[in-house]
């Protein structure tokens, strides 16, 4: 497979201050991982507040550089790339952003955000020709153009507003789409619209999706496979089936079962006993988990734990795998389930 | 289980439950007109009981929580109604005598912990606060008073010594704990709990609620959770109320809405939510959320139902109840329950 988008080894460090006195803080540690070119689907990354999730996000965009590793776009280091490259790359990578106020001008008519790109990347001959683009990206992601356009942003609701930004990065034709949370400031109504409509940029306009939450639930009913995230590391990776249906690494686990599930009568239970109340404490050596974990073991606190391949489709960081194989390509989208193989048709 | 009382029942509400409210309205003055964020809403609740109040953003819960604890502020305004708690007509109380409710008879716990503590003052100063405050002549010694204090940390699950920080050394949910610390300080009969764990991550939300509601049954008080969140409301409550637009529109146990709501909004709703037992393709509630400066005649939901009749239109369903315990505001049951 080739890659489109692609991580390799990238380490994400925050702090230690100019004579390295500081508090270090790494954000993301040491991941690889590809968005291959030849088959579209959608990505998880999960975690909890502090997990690095957003850090990735940015790495893959490009906001932020990375401070050991590289990221790489149609093989090229995104660092070092020539203008015109660099222009092809924001223009085939699009995120969405958590908050679809903040990214709008409230000064400005919603029009002024799809008018922008077009301009900018010139996809329009003429004025007719944008308007005809735009009413079509509308119409994609379930908005009616003329009750849309003309407005100002304060004067569409929330879900419009997110389906509105949506629109603009479709009108890019993006290879990959970058959701950072896109409905975590949504109302559960009009939730499922959008997600809807993300979905269907993959299964129908062949785009590939990295969607960015801390929702398992949703995760699991939109995407392909996941990655779990925790302080920095990849916990745990495969089929959204595999992980979430059965989840190996701890710290899934006790994830799953946090979850409130709307409905009464699968109850959440009794605490569970192993999460300490300090959720700040990380041991520097070892697993990040093993203070937490109701399972750790001595050799927890002496070594990180690789990734063993448990699973057809997953991977996971704990030694309770011990008797697996290590995953040798350390790219975790090698084991990944491909869309409509695995993952099956929805 | 809360119910509906009628609305002419004013004498002996107390036997009812410990929080009777009936027919509340807060109105918002803006410059486009009157918002009618809270349009005469009526439940009681039950000592002992977990109401729960769901609704998206603009349907009311979180003015209507806030009028419980007479926090209205402007432009919003208590335009109507009672609110009787054990008895006693709060709305009609002045400035002192309300203050004087507010901890021992009904506590809140906010929305956002993370900005309820003042910064500068250590933690233990913070609940002592609440609990001096409403002492008039029996002065409780120093040790005493720390002595409570650190009773109450332990409540919620933070060690004694948390009494001695100062806000910033602690992280969200232990700062919503201190919350609850103070919000149970002098055993309130009611708790009301506004989105108490929206910005938390779901490990820590589940220890809270959960400590909640160690809390709630420790003190047999009632709660009323205000929230968006079906599974936390799930999970928490014995009974739901759900809002749209400044009204309540069903109200019925936890198990039976889930199992068969009856409103279609509900029934909307609880089929849009994600679950892991399939994938499924998303269903939405089709339309939008209402304006409330123009609130369509007749049923506020009629533009998005899918059930939608001519009488929609013009008549404004009331609430009633449709079957025993089961409360729903909508067209569909009405010839039955007539």
């Amino acid at each position: 497979m080739g890659a489109l988008l692609k991580l390799r080894n990238v380490s994400k460090i925050f702090g230690g201050g100019w004579f390295g006195k500081g508090k270090v803080t790494v954000a993301v540690d040491d991941i690889s991982f590809t968005i291959p070119d030849d088959r579209p689907s959608i990505t998880a990354i999960a975690g909890e507040s502090g997990s690095g999730k957003t850090t990735m996000a940015r790495l893959l965009l490009g906001i932020t550089p990375p401070s050991k590793g590289s990221v790489l776009y149609k093989g090229m280091d995104i660092a070092r790339m020539s203008p015109r490259e660099r222009r092809e790359f924001r223009r085939e990578v699009q995120p969405i952003f958590q908050d679809p106020f903040d990214s709008y001008n409230p000064f400005y008519k919603v029009d002024h955000v799809l008018n922008a790109p077009v301009n900018n990347f010139k996809l329009a001959g003429s004025r007719a020709e944008r308007r005809e683009m735009i009413e079509e990206a509308l119409r994609s992601v379930g908005l009616q153009p003329e009750e849309t356009l003309g407005r100002y942003p304060h004067q569409l609701s929330g879900g419009q507003r997110q389906r509105v930004m949506v629109a603009r990065a479709l009108l890019l034709k993006p290879r990959i789409i970058l959701a950072d949370e896109p409905v975590s400031m949504v109302d559960a109504s009009l939730r499922a619209t959008i997600l809807d409509s993300i979905s269907r940029l993959t299964r129908e306009l062949g785009i590939s999706v990295v969607y960015i939450t801390h929702d398992l639930t949703t995760a699991y009913q939109i995407s392909d496979n996941i990655i779990i995230l925790y302080k920095g590391s990849v916990a745990e990776a495969g089929s959204v089936q595999e992980v979430i249906q059965d989840p190996k690494h701890p710290y899934t686990q006790l994830l799953m079962q946090s979850i409130p599930q709307p409905d009464p009568k699968h109850s959440w239970g009794e605490e569970p006993l192993s999460a300490s109340l300090d959720e700040d404490q990380a041991s520097l050596r070892g697993c990040k988990f093993a203070d937490r974990c109701p399972m750790v073991m001595d050799m927890c606190h002496r070594e990180m734990p690789p990734l063993y391949a448990n699973g057809e489709h997953r991977i996971t960081s704990c030694f309770l795998y011990r008797d697996s194989d290590v995953l040798s390509d350390p790219d975790i989208a090698g084991i990944f389930a491909q869309r409509g193989v695995d993952v099956g048709a929805r | 289980m809360a119910g509906i009382n009628k609305a002419d029942a004013t004498a002996d509400v107390a036997a009812d439950g410990v929080l009777v409210v009936q027919d509340l309205r807060v109105y918002y003055d803006t410059r486009d007109g009157v918002v009618k964020a809270v349009d005469g809403v009526s439940f009681t609740l039950k000592q002992g009981e977990r109401l729960a109040l769901v609704g998206e953003s603009g349907s009311g819960k979180s003015t209507l929580a806030m009028a419980l604890l007479r926090l209205t502020r402007p432009p919003g305004r208590v335009v109507g109604g009672r609110v009787y708690l054990n008895g006693r007509e709060i709305l009609a109380l002045d400035r002192g005598e309300m203050r004087a409710v507010r901890l021992s008879g009904i506590a809140l716990v906010p929305q956002g912990a993370m900005n309820s503590l003042n910064p500068v003052i250590r933690v233990g100063s913070q609940i002592m606060d609440g609990i001096v405050d409403h002492q008039e002549n029996s002065k409780q010694r120093k040790s005493e008073l720390r002595a409570r204090v650190q009773e109450l940390l332990r409540s919620v699950g933070l060690s004694p010594s948390v009494a001695r920080m100062y806000p910033h050394e602690l992280s969200g949910g232990m700062k919503q704990r201190v919350v609850m610390a103070i919000a149970t300080s002098l055993s309130p009969d009611v708790i009301v709990a506004d989105e108490p764990t929206s910005a938390l991550d779901v490990v820590v939300q589940r220890q809270i609620m959960q400590t909640l509601g160690r809390l709630q049954e420790g003190l047999d008080a009632s709660v009323l959770l205000v929230g968006h969140d079906m599974g936390l409301v799930a999970q928490f409550a014995n009974t739901i109320g759900v809002m749209y637009a400044g009204k309540l529109v069903e109200l019925g146990p936890v198990e039976e809405v889930f199992e068969d709501p009856l409103h279609p909004y509900t029934k909307l709703l609880i089929e849009s939510l994600p679950s892991f037992r399939r994938k499924t393709d998303f269903v939405g509630i089709p339309g939008l959320p209402p304006r409330l400066l123009n609130l369509p005649s007749g049923c506020s939901f009629n533009p998005r139902c899918p059930f939608v009749m001519d009488r929609c239109r013009v008549d404004e369903p009331a609430l009633r109840e449709v079957k025993p315990g089961r409360w729903a505001s909508c067209h569909l049951f009405q010839e039955e329950a007539a």
